[in-house]
């Protein structure tokens, strides 16, 4: 104890003093900041911004949680038992398993994280990112709540999703590279107990994919403010342009998965198909999700996987659409 | 970043969540629902923080200590990577970019930023969203129903229900392009950046009305206008007319 206090004496002006200064100088400049902020197109990205990182954070702690206690409590050798050797066939299972995972897409991004370290394949835990936010009980059950007319959204959003999950998991283990994937950084944890485990997992994991949320929060409210909703109506009669309309915007809006079906359902003027396109990539690709997966796996890996699942999204919802709708 | 920042950061992000879904503000931005949720993070987040700042000391001592002292004033030019090194080239510190964290912080504590209103109206989706049954209003005088309930009757039920009826309104201003009013309300699906509006036109004003005023308005529905449609916006025949404070609630 004393050594780690002296070493805290020495440094001086630390980060913690840093905050400390910083808050005080905000908290007195409080009237000047507001004041400067009264604009109604500021004060919109504001509230947007802060809405966006509010929703989306229970569920990151949620995920995080869940990670950190895989981290803690489940030994690796559970997953070398619970899933075939062949990746091939591991996919499958993995993606399937997302239908039991409760939460949307924030949660399962570091969970996904979890799950390598652990040992798992890394294109049967992509598997399992990309369908546990769209295929799940809560998610299909919005779904048919926004539609009660047209039950086959629900049954064309879980086929295409969980078609998107298997073709880029099988994708990844015929073409994917482990290097594209940062190293797993995880905590230095041998020698610790279960919960001192579970708390310094939760602890790295909450830091590396925050920040990133806060990104992506900003990215959303940004384009949330400044994309005006009058483009969508020009290209609502294109069937082509209108998919990639809808794919573009659920891109762009970042919503979470347990709530996009009301918004496709609000977005009358559009196709059914371009609608189940939107509900398709929302829950994969969205710029939220990008950043926290530049957080978690790093630059080069986000930049192939989401571009990768937005044209597979885009095309698998389109047939499905096209079959079913 | 050292860790007695991420600590301190955590701990602030989870103190501002418990703030805002402790006195309510919290409903600018979500559904009620969401209460329990935020709450519960936020505490999640405290204690962590709290716990990593009280214990860090502890595990730091573990071969670390002499690293830590040597780099402790030049601790931010290694590409954001904690200092304290745990055998992979990188620590259990958080990197740079988990500063932003402290943007939302700064927001809700600082900023506080208002709920949406006629800004987003103008901007966002308005839609008269259909609706299965429509049930006949609740007996008696003036009913007062959500703007969203009024705009569904209207539209998707041809007014049936509300033909000769009077009618209590509860929403704010959004002046009206080529002049005049629209009376309108957001309606969260989940937060506010899937926030959608439902709208009617004030006819037979007699005041001049300011952008976001919050108002009570009492009147009936002009037949005609567009039906079935769901960009249709219903008229509305004013008849009295209050300014309110914003409620608590500001979303239906």
């Amino acid at each position: 104890m004393s050594q780690s206090a002296s070493t805290k004496e020495k440094s001086g002006l630390g980060p913690v003093e840093f905050i400390i200064a910083g808050l005080v100088v905000l908290l007195v400049a409080q009237r000047w900041i507001v004041q400067w902020l009264d604009d109604p197109a500021i004060s919109n990205f504001a509230t947007i911004f802060v809405s966006i990182v509010l929703q989306a954070l229970p569920f990151l702690v949620f995920g995080v949680i869940l990670s950190a206690c895989v981290a803690a409590f489940v030994p690796p050798s559970f997953f070398a038992k619970a899933l075939p050797k062949r990746t091939g066939a591991a996919v499958p299972i993995a993606a399937g398993a997302g239908a039991f995972l409760p939460g949307c897409e924030c949660a399962s991004v570091p969970l996904a994280g979890g799950l390598m370290a652990r040992g798992v394949a890394p294109a049967a835990a992509l598997a399992f990112l990309l369908s546990a936010p769209a295929i799940n009980p809560i998610v299909l059950a919005s779904t048919a709540v926004a539609f009660p007319n047209e039950p086959q959204m629900v049954i064309g959003r879980f086929i295409a999703s969980l078609g998107v999950a298997l073709v880029i998991g099988w994708l990844w283990s015929w073409r994917g590279k482990g290097e594209w994937i940062k190293p797993l950084v995880r905590p230095h944890t041998d020698g610790l107990s279960k919960w001192s485990v579970f708390r310094v997992s939760a602890q790295h994991d909450l830091l590396h994919a925050g920040g990133f949320l806060v990104i992506g929060g900003l990215a959303a409210a940004v384009l949330n403010t400044i994309v005006p909703r009058e483009w969508l109506d020009a290209v609502a009669d294109e069937p082509i342009l209108s998919i990639l309309a809808l794919a573009v915007l659920a891109v762009i809006l970042a919503i979470c998965s347990e709530a996009d079906a009301f918004v496709a359902a609000s977005l009358t003027q559009f196709s059914l198909t371009s609608r189940l396109v939107f509900l398709v990539v929302g829950p994969m690709v969205d710029v939220k999700l990008i950043s926290l997966q530049v957080g978690i796996f790093g630059r080069r890996f986000a930049s192939r996987f989401a571009p990768a699942t937005f044209v597979t999204a885009v095309v698998l919802a389109s047939l499905v659409g096209w079959w079913l709708l | 970043m050292r860790r007695e920042a991420q600590a301190v950061i955590l701990a602030l992000l989870g103190g501002a969540m418990i703030r805002i879904s402790v006195d309510g503000s919290y409903l600018r931005y979500l559904k009620p629902g969401m209460f329990i949720f935020v709450l519960a993070s936020g505490v999640f987040l405290l204690v962590l923080g709290i716990i990593g700042a009280w214990s860090d000391g502890l595990i730091k001592r573990g071969g670390a200590e002499t690293a830590d002292a040597s780099h402790d004033h030049d601790h931010d030019h290694d590409g954001g990577e904690s200092v304290i090194d745990d055998g992979h080239g990188h620590g259990p510190g958080g990197p740079r970019v988990a500063w932003l964290m402290l943007l939302p912080v700064i927001s809700i504590i600082i900023i506080a930023p208002p709920a949406l209103g006629a800004y987003a109206v103008e901007r966002g989706t308005t839609a008269a969203e259909p609706a299965e049954a429509i049930a006949p209003l609740p007996e008696g005088g003036i009913a007062e129903i959500p703007v969203a309930d009024f705009v569904t009757r209207a539209v998707w039920d041809e007014g049936r229900t509300l033909k000769d009826r009077p009618v209590e309104l509860t929403g704010f201003v959004v002046p009206r392009d080529g002049g005049g009013y629209d009376l309108a309300r957001l309606s969260l699906n989940c937060c506010a950046a899937d926030a959608v509006a439902a709208k009617v036109n004030l006819k037979a004003l007699k005041s001049e009305l300011v952008p976001d005023q919050w108002v009570r308005v009492v009147g009936k529905w002009v037949p005609g206008g567009k039906l079935n449609d769901p960009r249709a916006i219903p008229v509305f025949q004013v008849s009295e007319l209050e300014a309110i404070d914003t409620p608590k609630e500001v979303y239906e």
